[in-house]
């Protein structure tokens, strides 16, 4: 026996063939230990002192955001942002976001959703600082838009100030319509009734050799259970009274529910809008886009996607009016900017709000095109007109804030919309009459609101 | 030749087709997504709808494209991290409990071992929450430590599958290595380590795969794009590019590549790790 | 020692979140304000108040068994045909355990692709025989038709691997004995192979059930948070992420854990007590 060696390892070289040579291990530790040195080193910039803003984008209307923080930084120079862009559902990651511990420092907030984030304690109630600043808050007050502006105040707080107006209206191909030899209405005021909406819609939907549509009349840009809405609220129903923490909707109000049935029967029964089905390879932007439908509903959110489609030629115009409805009307849709209670970035947060919200910043966004202001100085500026000159309707966008019906505010949203989501779609799909609402959405939805 | 054996080779040349048959139908429907995303990866938006499996002029500017979209680099080293540290600790600290537990005998042992594996029952779901709190009270939230640390120091199923296959090496080497003076350290670092290495490239292969798939976990703690792993970013990706379709399958191509190497590299460890990762308890 | 780390991580990743989520489904907490002790109220509106409740058994119900039962069925059949030793078979069983080493994040990105309404392969093919375009996920019926094809697709492998382990460990002489007796292949399969490998099939079963209850990342991805079209793939897994992350009620979501964790515990139970009198009848 070799005296050296230890018995136990001519035993295993007996035992097992390709014994795990410690070489082996070393050679795959210094693998990883190469990649984790590389990784680490390439993250050092970690925890770095930027100012954190939260905000949803479509690419195009990213790009145009970009432009205005930008601009920001570049009179700010001592403030870097970084931006955070939300997924699909902003508010379930804010949620979760600020439920972690790590809020972003400014949010972009929406009227529907913001009173679920103050009543949780994590928004800033900015009052406090507008009293400090009496010039600027008597200047803001006077410029804003009161349906815009007091849809952020929730329990005697104001927990955010609006950025732009994105209640929606219609957008419609000039080159369809001309060759149609159609006009549709250029002014609120002006208003087109549901009947001759469809019978445009009908007029413009045109169809193939094998009855397949190669251009439809309506198709929907926002999420379907709010236009379906938004069609009720023109019929004279508000979603909701009062409708700021409302302890009940009007779901099962009989206005209500025809103006969502006659939005259903555009696709099932009057076929002049696609059904989901048809929408899933194409989506409905990219339809209007290029050029295969006539209208698309949507709000400014969408305009930088449209103005940059090669080729489409758009208009704007309003929304129509059901039989029970007074006058045409959107939704006071818009967007606020926030700060986070907790925030350790507070007077370099309120400068960044200050500027996106305040005059300064909000001539900036008209010029851009990235918004309609909420500011009623820069709704009416040059540059705004300038940026959509190729609007012809420009009362559309200019005087759209000014009508404007709020959309409930209350903290139980989440749920209420999980409820909408599952009791419109069968009405949506054709498969149920919206006089469904009656039974099982009402009670749901009213359950939810008195359970707060 | 009789017509019996004719017979008998025509029903076996028979036997022969249909089983080929069978399998290179299971082998498509195996295949196809797969294939049917890498054919998709290739083609205009246009074009995508085109019944064919390879384009004529395959666009391979759609992955270019992926590069522009996400900073797919930075995601791919930072799941190559945290995949990374994840495996070395497991493996480490696993195969040191899972040794203890098999051959070093303390009181409590088998109360503690017990215990182990009724955590294995526990479902996911249960403790993601309280998770979630944890790392929030670390301040943990949106950094790397919440990706790594929770599975750095070993997992109950790791240290699970170590002990049983130390149990299965001959107690011998032991015996020998106490003859020979050596204390417990040594004789785990020494002797029996160099010896586990089917069990080792089992549970670093399942602990790789598990941490580059994973998902719910950096959905709920990861909001910045730099630290952010590759499964969390393809969903990014799809939320705000839902329809284009080529650079979306070409992501999820790129993607699948590490891991198919992998596959096709550690097949049998793979394989392995899987059927173990099943037999609990026995 | 040996194990204090990984003794460590186990209790503070598992056994602290096992306990605190079972003290957090007696409150009411939004993670924000302070908790506030509640008692059973969870429990009650679990079963009587919440109507999501009803939907989410029912789905998750539907989903499990949509899933569990054809990937027995399908994966004994692969098994069995891959439990051959003829030539390139070797191939042919790389290929079809591909699927295991993807992860469901990026094979429900593939499959939606592969199930668009218009540009799908699916929809492609069906066409070539005549059949028009299914909604795959766009109507609640297919929506749920499709999640479970996924989720076979992606089981099939795995049970596929421990069945065919089991298949190889049958003695050759027993196959032999009853080709002498004059039993065909089909006979042998039902009469030797089945029954010996009885343990692994109701392995198979027991982890595919525990699977499938708790899908998250496939549903999510292939359907949405919300559960899909009108809440036609609303399982337990998604109805737990929306009551804990986007409602944050997590007092709720813990007691809906925990009630999850109770149905999976006796359908095991149940499932070793049906396998253990089966065998003691044999």
């Amino acid at each position: 026996m070799a005296d050296n060696q230890s018995p136990i390892f001519t035993r295993l070289e007996r035992h097992h063939s390709r014994p795990f040579g410690r070489r082996t291990l070393l050679r795959g530790a210094g693998v990883l230990g190469a990649s984790l040195v590389a990784s680490t080193l390439a993250g050092c910039d970690d925890h770095d002192d930027a100012l954190t803003f939260f905000f949803q984008a479509d690419p195009e209307e990213a790009d145009a955001r970009m432009r205005v923080i930008d601009e920001f930084q570049r009179r700010h120079p001592g403030i870097k942002v970084r931006t955070v862009r939300s997924g699909g559902d902003p508010m379930q990651q804010l949620l979760t976001f600020c439920a972690g511990g790590k809020c972003p420092d400014v949010l972009m907030v929406w009227e529907l959703t913001y009173a679920g984030l103050a009543d949780r304690g994590v928004l800033l109630d900015l009052n406090p600082i507008l009293a400090g600043d009496p010039t600027y808050a008597s200047e803001l007050k006077s410029d804003s838009v009161p349906a815009l502006y007091d849809t952020f105040e929730y329990k005697g707080g104001q927990y955010a100030f609006p950025e732009q107006w994105s209640g929606n209206y219609l957008y419609f191909n000039k080159k369809l319509f001309d060759d149609a030899n159609l006009r549709p209405p250029g002014r609120w005021e002006d208003a087109w009734s549901f009947a001759e909406f469809l019978d445009f819609a009908k007029r413009l939907t045109k169809r193939d050799a094998s009855d397949k549509v190669t251009q439809w009349g309506f198709v929907d840009t926002w999420v379907p259970y709010y236009s379906a809405g938004l069609f009720g609220m023109n019929n004279g129903a508000n979603w909701s009274s009062p409708w700021n923490n409302p302890r009940r909707m009007n779901f099962d109000d009989d206005a209500f529910i025809e103006g969502v049935q006659f939005y259903a029967d555009l696709a099932n029964k009057y076929q002049v809008a696609p059904k989901a089905a048809d929408q899933q390879s194409m989506s409905t932007m990219d339809l209007f886009a290029r050029g295969q439908s006539a209208m698309a509903m949507g709000g400014h959110w969408r305009y930088s996607t449209f103005s940059e489609a090669g080729g489409l030629d758009f208009d704007v115009t309003v929304l129509p009016v059901g039989p029970k409805g007074h006058g045409s009307w959107s939704d006071v849709g818009t967007t606020g900017l926030a700060i986070a209670a907790d925030s350790p970035r507070k007077q370099q947060a309120w400068e960044f709000v200050k500027f996106l919200t305040g005059p300064v910043g909000q001539a900036v966004i008209a010029e851009t095109g990235l918004f309609v202001p909420a500011l009623k100085s820069a709704i009416n500026s040059a540059g705004f007109a300038k940026a959509h000159s190729r609007v012809h309707n420009l009362n559309v966008l200019t005087g759209g804030p000014a009508r404007s019906r709020h959309l409930p505010v209350t903290p139980a949203w989440e749920r209420v919309d999980a409820l909408m989501d599952r009791n419109f779609g069968p009405v949506l799909r054709g498969v149920q009459s919206a006089t469904s609402f009656k039974t099982d959405l009402a009670a749901d939805v009213d359950k939810v609101l008195r359970n707060q | 030749m009789s017509s019996l054996t004719e017979r008998v080779i025509k029903f076996n040349v028979l036997r022969a087709i249909a089983l080929y048959t069978a399998l290179t139908v299971m082998a498509w429907c195996a295949l196809f997504p797969i294939l049917w995303a890498v054919s998709g990866s290739l083609k205009k938006e246009r074009d995508v709808t085109a019944p064919v499996l390879l384009p004529p002029h395959p666009q391979w500017s759609n992955y270019g494209e992926v590069f522009a979209l996400m900073p797919f680099w930075r995601m791919f080293l930072n799941t190559v991290f945290y995949a990374g540290c994840v495996t070395t600790g497991q493996v480490f600290f696993c195969s040191l409990a899972g040794y203890a537990f098999a051959r070093l005998p303390f009181k409590g042992r088998d109360v503690l071992f017990l215990a182990y594996l009724g955590t294995l029952m526990v479902p996911l779901t249960v403790t993601v929450i309280p998770q979630f709190i944890l790392m929030r009270t670390f301040g943990w939230t949106d950094t790397p430590w919440s990706m790594i640390v929770p599975g750095l120091f070993g997992s109950a199923f790791g240290t699970y599958l170590m002990r049983q296959f130390f149990r299965t090496l001959p107690n011998e080497l032991e015996e020998a290595a106490i003859l020979d003076g050596c204390s417990p350290w040594q004789v785990y670092w020494r002797v029996l380590l160099p010896h586990t290495k089917p069990a080792v490239m089992v549970l670093a292969v399942l602990t790789w795969v598990n941490v580059w798939n994973d998902f719910l976990w950096p959905l709920l703690m990861i909001q910045r794009d730099n630290i952010s792993p590759l499964t969390l970013g393809l969903v990014h990706l799809q939320g705000q590019y839902v329809s284009r379709w080529p650079v979306l399958m070409a992501a999820s191509m790129l993607i699948l590549l590490p891991l198919v190497i992998i596959y096709a590299v550690a097949q049998r460890a793979f394989i392995r790790g899987i059927a173990l990762s099943g037999f609990g308890g026995r | 020692m040996f194990i204090a780390p990984n003794l460590l991580a186990v209790a503070v990743f598992m056994l602290f979140p096992l306990g605190f989520s079972l003290y957090m489904a007696f409150q009411k907490w939004n993670l924000f304000n302070p908790a506030t002790f509640v008692g059973w109220a969870n429990f009650h509106r679990l079963f009587t108040g919440d109507p999501l409740f009803a939907i989410a058994l029912r789905n998750t119900a539907v989903f499990t068994v949509g899933t569990v039962v054809p990937t027995l069925a399908i994966s004994l059949i692969v098994a069995a045909t891959l439990n051959r030793k003829i030539k390139g078979i070797g191939i042919f069983r790389t290929v079809l355990f591909l699927p295991l080493a993807v992860s469901a994040v990026v094979m429900a990105v593939v499959w939606r692709f592969v199930f668009d309404t218009n540009n799908g392969l699916l929809n492609i093919m069906l066409g070539w025989i005549g059949i028009g375009p299914v909604p795959w996920l766009v109507d609640p019926t297919w929506a749920m038709v499709s999640l479970c094809l996924v989720s076979i697709w992606q089981s099939v492998p795995f049970a596929t691997v421990i069945l065919l382990a089991a298949m190889q460990g049958v003695p050759e002489d027993l196959y032999e004995a009853a080709k002498i007796d004059g039993a065909g292949e089909i006979r042998r399969f039902f009469a030797i192979t089945l029954p010996l490998i009885r343990s692994a099939s109701s392995f198979v079963v027991v982890v595919s059930i525990i699977k499938s209850f708790q899908a998250f990342d496939l549903v999510y991805v292939l359907t949405g948070g919300h559960g899909g079209p009108e809440s036609a793939t609303y399982v337990f897994g998604i109805m737990l992420f929306q009551n804990a992350f986007a409602f944050t009620d997590v007092g709720y979501a813990s007691a809906l854990a925990w009630v999850m964790f109770a149905i999976l515990l006796v359908i095991t139970i149940l499932q070793l007590r049906f396998s253990r009198r089966n065998s003691l009848e044999q």
